[in-house]
């Protein structure tokens, strides 16, 4: 495919505001994880929550959008200059020909869950303060961030649980390339719930302590909350060396509802697709951000999916002993943190985790490197066996 | 951007399938509604049968329709599930749990509860390992669902199969946002055109905002009360085999125009 390149983009989660944060937070091997203190539920696990976002209600003309999620998506279009970036393309393009396309699992069901607390005791009627369409419905956050943004081009959520906000640059690339517009803002956001919470507790997903990725010993997943954005937009719109967008690919694993084709199946099959439309031979990967969950089986199926098509040579890793596992924004997170990877020659290792299961093939990184970086490829797997990697490199080179 | 149209179905109130919808559809008699056809949902095995919910159901039997309709292989074509709020009922079950006293939800439910679970339950299915992506766009979710499907279509040289649905929410989220009833309906789009192509879809952006009201009020009313039933428009130019061009409202200042051009003297029946 024809690169796209990314001339904006920031991240904002439990390790901090701006994607800057996340970069420091992954040198200094400083986790964004902490005991579960996520409003009154009890739980033993551990999350990434970010902070403060009591104090960024919506407000103005959007404030039917204020809830939690678009409090993330706002607190997060705020940081690294990316309101400028898209002010800049606004004035090149203009706004009907800018895309908005965002991934989240949940939207803003956090809300929903708290009107359903507060239910009146006589009609069963939910508070008459609640608005459904802004705030929980699957494109609340989209319509938030292109309103908040001043867009008009085409617009909608993916919500593919957790590719979800991989899956938002693929359907990017299809609408830049069919013409229909001149740039996309893509994104993905999910915040804390009890949904996710409950859910991943009843699936006895959920470690007691920060999890572990590929550890032998891995017990499951810690959920965080994230809000990324990437503004995509031609190459030629670019200056030579800024970071692209090379290829994608897509799959579902025909397998079961919550748990991977134990043999990474569909996993391999997204990387395959991903390399490619990029035009690129396994070697040429420098790094692989692993989807990375540290439950069992994740972790053992991407393994032998990654091991079987690149062997045991390329370094990978997966991020979320820092910030936790962001559900419907990890694709976003895990392509920019991807990117700065490239923009900053390093290479994360994998927090938390000790001991390598032994059953693994692949060449997992324990340490953190500084070393250049060519070409990353991200992985990002949901449930109902919904499969995207993303490969990310640079212009020209 | 052109697309070709090898299938087409449809349900709804009282729209058990194409070709028995085709008299209201052309207006050859009145919509009157009905009762909601019983699904068939013949691909699901009986174990993902009862662990199903409405929703996998419906986005399943207007995709399998449409599928069987031109024949093809359904794990073939790349899938576009597009609804507004997916499943509204385990969604609505598992926000009554969480304000109850125990808030272990059942597993069933939500991995029932994720938007993509139609995609998971049809790949399993068929044994697709296809791209499928599941996507939501309020009450312009038609509009985005056949944007996602044509760009797809055209650029990747895919057949892809398209399932709108979307089922109302029980009370109290009824109230909040009212979906009037269950609707679905299922596209089968070619890159090129097939011996089953029965028509070519220009899909294209434009600054016409208005879409006509449908002239027969009972599919007005079915058309503005569901998000999935935004479609209608389009069904009722395919079900005349007509030429002409239909507007979906999208994101404003922009709609999505769709232009169709019958290929066949018979259309789809």
């Amino acid at each position: 495919m024809t690169p796209l390149a990314i001339t904006s983009s920031t991240l904002t989660n439990s390790l901090g505001r701006g994607q800057y944060a996340t970069l420091n937070a992954l040198r200094d091997n400083r986790s964004g994880l902490r005991p579960c203190d996520f409003m009154d539920a009890e739980l033993a696990t551990w999350i990434g929550k970010v902070d403060g976002l009591d104090d960024f209600a919506v407000t103005g003309t959007l404030a039917q959008y204020d809830c939690r999620n678009n409090r993330l998506a706002q607190l997060g279009l705020q940081q690294d200059r990316f309101i400028d970036a898209v002010e800049n393309a606004k004035a090149r393009y203009g706004s009907n020909r800018i895309a908005v396309i965002m991934g989240t699992s949940t939207s803003g069901i956090l809300l929903t869950e708290q009107a359903f607390r507060q239910r009146d005791s006589e009609t069963g009627k939910l508070p008459d303060s609640f608005h459904y369409t802004e705030t929980h419905e699957l494109s609340a956050v989209a319509e938030f961030s292109r309103r908040y943004l001043g867009l008009t081009g085409p617009s909608m959520a993916i919500s593919t649980a957790c590719s979800s906000s991989a899956k938002v640059f693929a359907s990017a690339q299809r609408l830049i390339a069919a013409g229909l517009c001149d740039a996309a803002v893509v994104g993905g956001v999910d915040s804390l719930c009890f949904t996710t919470l409950y859910g991943f507790a009843s699936l006895e997903l959920v470690s007691p302590r920060p999890c572990r990725p590929a550890d032998a010993n891995r017990d499951g997943i810690s959920i965080g909350e994230a809000a990324g954005f990437a503004l995509l937009e031609r190459v030629a719109a670019a200056p030579a060396g800024g970071i692209a967008l090379l290829g994608y690919g897509e799959s579902t694993d025909a397998h079961h509802m919550s748990t991977p084709h134990p043999e990474g199946l569909g996993a391999r099959l997204a990387m395959e697709r991903a390399l490619q439309r990029a035009g690129l031979q396994t070697d040429e990967i420098d790094y692989i951000n692993l989807h990375g969950t540290a439950s069992k089986s994740n972790d053992g199926a991407e393994d032998k999916a990654v091991a079987g098509l690149f062997g045991s040579r390329t370094p990978c890793s997966s991020t979320k002993g820092w910030t936790g596992h962001t559900l419907g924004a990890a694709g976003i997170t895990e392509a920019i943190i991807g990117s700065l990877c490239i923009e900053h020659g390093f290479m994360p290792g994998s927090l938390n985790t000790e001991t390598v299961d032994p059953a693994f093939s692949s060449r997992i990184l324990l340490h953190s490197r500084n070393q250049a970086v060519r070409h990353v490829v991200s992985n990002s797997f949901g449930f109902g066996g919904n499969n995207c990697s993303v490969v990310l490199g640079r212009i020209g080179a | 951007m052109k697309v070709y149209l090898d299938a087409v179905s449809i349900y709804g109130p009282g729209l058990p399938g194409w070709e028995a919808s085709l008299p209201p559809l052309r207006g050859e008699m009145p919509y009157t509604g009905g009762d909601l056809p019983a699904f068939a949902c013949t691909l699901l095995p009986a174990t993902e049968r009862r662990r199903a919910g409405k929703s996998v159901k419906l986005a399943m039997e207007v995709a399998q329709q449409a599928a069987r309709q031109c024949g093809i292989d359904p794990a073939a074509p790349a899938m576009v599930f597009a609804s507004s709020s997916g499943d509204t009922e385990v969604l609505s079950a598992i926000c009554e749990s969480l304000a109850g006293d125990d808030r272990m939800i059942s597993p069933t439910r939500f991995h029932n509860s994720v938007h993509n679970a139609p995609a998971g339950y049809w790949s399993i299915a068929v044994g697709s390992r296809q791209p499928s992506n599941s996507i939501a766009c309020r009450e312009v979710t038609a509009a985005a669902g056949m944007l996602e499907a044509a760009t797809q279509c055209v650029v990747e040289q895919t057949p892809v199969l398209l399932a709108l649905y979307d089922i109302p929410f029980p009370f109290p989220l009824s109230a909040a946002e009212p979906i009037a009833t269950a609707f679905g309906a299922a596209l089968l789009l070619q890159p090129q055109q097939t011996p089953h192509s029965r028509f070519c879809l220009d899909v294209e952006l434009t600054a016409v905002t208005t879409t006509e009201p449908l002239h027969d009020s009972e599919f007005e009313t079915l058309r503005l009360g569901v998000p999935a039933a935004h479609l209608l428009p389009l069904l009722q130019q395919l079900a005349m085999n007509a030429a002409g061009t239909v507007v979906l409202e999208y994101i404003e200042p922009q709609s999505l125009q769709l232009t169709v051009t019958p290929l066949s003297q018979k259309g789809f029946s």
